[in-house]
């Protein structure tokens, strides 16, 4: 059983989306995937919709005392299956519950959008969970996952160029995993729907970042979608 | 001879049951294969704990918001009681209508200022409060 959290205080960076995309694709590929939302009051998708490969399970942090016993009874459940893969969706603003889920995960993702303080605020998270991490003397991955970006190479470049950004890049080197979730409508759809199958882009770009996660947390890799 | 469509996916069999046992608490959400078309019940103890009340207002139109100097002891609308906690000037107003647009501009729908500011207290009530404490590990 391998835990990765998606977290970030900025609100809109992704968590959600990203985390629904992995969870997709790692479900997909023959994983066992569960997903926690941590804060049931964020945007909640549809609960029990047909066509989730891939359990849903919603939290109410406003109440850190039962959501904790619950997620004891999933985690304690989780390790003892094989191939099961817990993907922790982290609420905006929660810096407490944040550091609480951080030191649960094997790898942390700090979905970060395409704003310039949405940069800035997902580089301060990314630190602040490193430093966090290794003084309690683990050696977590922590990893930012570029998300609504530019998709074509046309919108891309130019956007690269742009002196906040080209400064993120650089400051960034090597934090970034190499997957980009790009603007996509469809992943959108994937959170609203009831039948969120995803569109074959977005079966794409989760199957790219499931390959790159596993390979992060030394899993097994899993078989073709 | 036309290709058979393949199923859609389902959730790992090896978790039914545990979905199946969070389904029952009252304050938790849970699918279920069971449920799977079914929207969560409002009238049983399965209930989500989803606010419906503050939803409700957030999403009111401004037209139905009752408007203010009215007469005495009317209930104040959750928007007049914000104004009159916080009693923004027009510049914070301002800012306040600059932060709507970056924040939710992009969700595609006209934001009012009230709901900012309803979002930023609900934010500071809850560090203030309920959310200090640090999920057990």
């Amino acid at each position: 059983m391998k835990t990765i959290a998606f977290l970030g205080r900025k609100g809109g960076g992704g968590k959600t989306a990203c985390s629904h995309v992995l969870a997709l694709a790692a479900g997909l590929a023959g994983y066992k995937p569960l997903l926690i939302q941590i804060d049931v009051r964020t945007a909640t998708p549809p609960m029990g919709a047909p066509g989730r490969p891939y359990w849903l399970f919603g939290l109410d942090v406003s109440q850190p005392e039962q959501a904790a016993m619950y997620m004891g009874t999933i985690f304690d459940r989780t390790t003892k299956t094989s191939g099961s893969l817990v993907i922790l969706d982290g609420g905006a603003n929660r810096d407490a519950v944040d550091v609480g889920l951080a030191r649960r995960a094997d790898l942390i993702i700090v979905p970060v959008a395409d704003g310039p303080e949405d940069l800035e605020v997902a580089v301060d998270d990314r630190n602040r969970f490193e430093q966090l991490l290794r003084g309690d003397g683990k050696q977590t991955p922590v990893h930012l996952l570029l998300n609504r970006w530019p998709g074509r190479q046309s919108e891309l470049q130019p956007f690269l160029r742009e002196d906040y950004v080209a400064r993120f890049m650089e400051q960034t080197e090597g934090q970034r995993l190499s997957t980009m979730v790009p603007r996509f409508k469809s992943v959108k759809a994937l959170l609203d729907h009831n039948s969120p199958e995803g569109r074959s882009a977005v079966r794409k770009v989760g199957r790219q970042l499931l390959d790159e996660v596993s390979g992060l947390l030394g899993i097994p890799p899993a078989r073709a979608a | 001879m036309t290709k058979e469509k393949p199923g859609k996916p389902a959730p790992p069999s090896d978790f039914a049951d545990l979905a199946a046992a969070f389904a029952m608490p009252g304050k938790t959400t849970a699918s279920s294969t069971q449920e799977a078309s079914q929207p969560p019940s409002t009238t049983s103890d399965t209930e989500v704990a989803l606010p419906p009340a503050k939803v409700a207002v957030r999403m009111r139109k401004t037209a139905q918001v009752p408007q203010a100097g009215r007469g005495p002891g009317r209930p104040k609308s959750p928007e007049e009681l914000v104004n009159q906690t916080l009693s923004l000037r027009a510049d914070q107003m301002a800012k306040v209508h600059k932060i709507a647009a970056a924040e939710y501009g992009r969700l595609g729908r006209r934001v009012l200022p009230s709901e900012i500011v309803r979002s930023l207290l609900d934010i500071a009530f809850e560090h203030q409060g309920k959310n200090t404490k640090v999920l057990k590990s």
